[in-house]
């Protein structure tokens, strides 16, 4: 989190840089970013190991077409769509592979202690879908995909997206005990 | 659905149907109907679209992702370090025959090396002749657990500065404190919210607590004690959003 010197450059700046010739400047940016590059990329992969392989692919593409971005978009933005993108795609590539079975039931992840941050939270429960259902609602929520994209870059239906996503809301709604607040809260019930 | 839509409950499964635009237009527009009349079914709706919410802010939220195994994040380094680098699209004739590119990259990295470390009060860094590589893992530090520059206190504990006495320790002069903060581009008059003693791996340290540029954002600074505009010794920062 921290940074070890007084005069850092943008993100931008890097990449810049590295579009110039500079050799350590991607790394750099690299390092900055990779907690949540990483994060990102468990999410959205089978495994540790496919999430590991998939960021690094993701890497290199970025490395590699960096002076075709436009700064359009924040540097990190772009990151992130990069890395969300190669981990769609692998999953796209290999998705007649079995996944492996995880239950039905959401998940109560419990009730989160003040300290802990509510991402963090969200998180834990995330990975406790399958990962199709994750993928859904990186593409649709987190990265603002449409369906028809997200259908797409799966190589799914629509529909299939839909219901995923429809799928994995309830369940993490369920486990976040989001249901549960209103009625904790004591809105009262409307007459049926 | 569509005929039995009056009499069906409104599951949390029929509500997240909808917000996914599973239902056809008919039933869509027959659950919205009823909805507006029954406010369980509109919280549980609200709470599908607070999932999503949380989503969107999880995709972005830098601050609170997790650590990366270091040898992961070591073998990309060294997979982007293996990467040819970008040729800039113009190299001007003279500096190609006068300055071969890999001096000036040398050139640079040392300059930025230089700086960086006299920031850190010569540290490692500028015992290291060449190349000069950023403060990530390498696979020779694969057992360092963090990379340098760490701030050593977590968000939580840094938002609780907030609501305790300052210790600036040799910063408790304002002057003094307020020499620090321009030698770092602040205003001598900046608001420090907060600030405690702390050690940075064997080192005495001050971190001071700053308000950033959104009212949930703070800015954390830690320096060396002797920090002033003159050599402010910064040793790492972040940005840590308030709860």
């Amino acid at each position: 989190m921290g940074s070890c010197g007084g005069i850092e450059r943008t993100d931008a700046e890097l990449l810049t840089a590295h579009v110039a010739g500079d050799q350590y400047a991607f790394e750099e940016l690299f390092y900055r970013h990779h907690r949540q590059l990483h994060r990102l990329a468990q999410i959205t992969s089978r495994s540790p190991e496919d999430a590991a392989d998939a960021l690094q692919d993701a890497m290199l593409k970025a490395h590699r077409s960096a002076p075709a971005f436009r700064h359009d978009s924040a540097v990190s933005s772009w990151l992130y769509r990069i890395v969300v993108n190669a981990c769609l795609d692998r999953l796209r590539r290999h998705k007649t592979h079995p996944t492996t079975a995880l239950e039905d039931d959401a998940y109560h992840v419990g009730d989160p202690t003040p300290k802990v941050d509510t991402a963090v939270v969200v998180e834990r429960a995330l990975m406790r879908l399958p990962v199709e259902q994750r993928a859904a609602v990186v593409a649709v929520d987190m990265q603002g995909y449409s369906v028809a994209e997200t259908a797409r870059m799966l190589g799914i239906a629509e529909g299939t997206v839909k219901s995923r996503c429809s799928r994995a809301r309830a369940k993490l709604a369920e486990a976040l005990e989001y249901f549960d607040a209103g009625a904790r809260n004591g809105d009262g019930r409307a007459a049926v | 659905m569509g005929g039995e839509a009056g009499h069906d409950p409104i599951t949390p499964e029929l509500l997240a149907d909808l917000q996914a635009g599973l239902l056809d237009d008919g039933a869509a527009a027959a659950l919205r109907q009823r909805i507006r009349t029954d406010s369980d079914a509109a919280e549980t709706l609200a709470a599908l679209d607070h999932v999503r919410r949380d989503l969107a802010h999880l995709g972005t939220d830098a601050a609170s992702a997790p650590d990366v195994p270091v040898e992961v994040t070591a073998r990309i380094g060294a997979a982007l370090q293996a990467a040819p680098p970008h040729r800039p699209p113009h190299q001007p004739a003279h500096s190609v025959r006068h300055t071969p590119r890999w001096q000036m990259v040398a050139l640079v990295a040392g300059v930025v090396a230089a700086v960086v470390g006299a920031a850190l009060g010569g540290v490692a860094l500028t015992r290291d002749p060449a190349p000069t590589r950023p403060a990530g893992p390498t696979a020779e530090s694969i057992t360092v657990s963090r990379p340098p520059g760490h701030v050593p206190l977590s968000d939580p504990q840094i938002v609780g500065l907030l609501s305790q006495s300052p210790d600036y320790g040799p910063l408790a002069d304002p002057q003094r404190r307020a020499s620090c903060l321009s030698g770092l581009g602040y205003s001598a008059a900046t608001a420090v919210l907060g600030g405690q003693r702390v050690d940075m791996r064997g080192r005495p340290a001050v971190l001071m607590v700053l308000a950033a540029d959104t009212p949930r954002t703070l800015l954390v600074l830690v320096v060396e004690p002797g920090c002033s505009s003159a050599h402010t010794g910064l040793l790492a920062n972040t940005l840590v959003t308030r709860p």
